[in-house]
């Protein structure tokens, strides 16, 4: 699955840390999702769409 | 939301590991040199596992990044140390007080009172276990899955290899005392090998 997760945090000017603890989650974990390593559950990921102020769909789409 | 609080006193991996494995090689030593000053195996047999516990924890440390550590996992070490350190006094107090007792009541006392601190031991690894995030979750669960599996398989051809009598005879209890430190010490080497899979140009 591909995600639009470190284009945002770049954004906002996150470091993977601050991410992490945003979400009460690892920085491993965030670096995992980010390279698509790990794919999120749903809870974490409505998480992340509701900490970007975005819908769930335009972060992480099933890609190719 | 919160802005994410900066402090950098907090505990960091890469000290905790450190700080563990160097208390755990402190604490091999006099355990060696006891056992090999009054003969007694087990006090060898226990500063050996001590010795390799805080060589592997050093060696962690050296590879583990500055940083902090989440709450979870510290929470995770309070609970887990003090039940180590009680560990290793009952079963010091254990080893030395059982073939002094007399009544069978007080040795069987005696012999199980170590596996109070290690039910404590086994709480502590269930709630960090609950408590964590799911992609660690995951990575522990693959771990304990390959650990058990392994730890059942090797255990299980050792069983199988005396129907070859080979002229060498094991006693069962000095087997069965090994079972949970090989679980525990497969579980320290899959673990960083299944979080591997996870990981990529950080």
């Amino acid at each position: 699955m591909n995600n639009h997760v470190r284009e945002l945090r770049g954004e906002q000017g996150w470091s993977q840390a601050d991410l992490a603890e945003r979400l009460d989650v690892s920085r491993q974990t965030v670096n995992a999702i980010e390279t698509g390593k790990y794919d999120p559950s749903l809870p974490l990921a409505f998480k992340i769409a509701a900490l970007f102020g975005r819908p769930i769909e335009s972060i992480f789409d099933p890609g190719a | 939301m919160s802005e994410p609080s900066k402090s950098p006193s907090k505990p960091t991996n890469r000290r905790v590991l450190a700080m563990m494995g160097g208390v755990a090689v402190l604490c091999a030593l006099p355990c060696l040199l006891a056992g090999a000053l009054t003969g007694r195996r087990w006090l060898v047999t226990a500063g050996v596992v001590a010795a390799a516990t805080g060589a592997a924890w050093l060696l962690c440390a050296r590879f583990a990044r500055e940083e902090a550590m989440r709450p979870v996992h510290l929470r995770y070490l309070r609970e887990f140390l003090p039940a180590m350190a009680g560990y290793l006094v009952l079963i010091m107090v254990s080893g030395t007080w059982v073939p002094r007792m007399e009544s069978v009541a007080g040795r069987v006392a005696l012999a199980v009172l170590p596996l109070l601190p290690i039910v404590l031991l086994i709480r502590a690894m269930v709630r960090v276990l609950r408590d964590q995030d799911e992609l660690e979750r995951r990575i522990d669960l693959e771990a304990i899955a390959i650990a058990a599996m392994s730890t059942a398989f090797g255990f299980f051809s050792f069983g199988l290899l005396p129907l070859a009598d080979m002229g060498w005879h094991v006693r069962g209890d000095a087997v069965a005392i090994w079972v949970m430190p090989c679980l525990f010490a497969i579980f320290g080497i899959a673990k960083p090998l299944v979080a591997r899979r996870y990981r990529e140009h950080e």
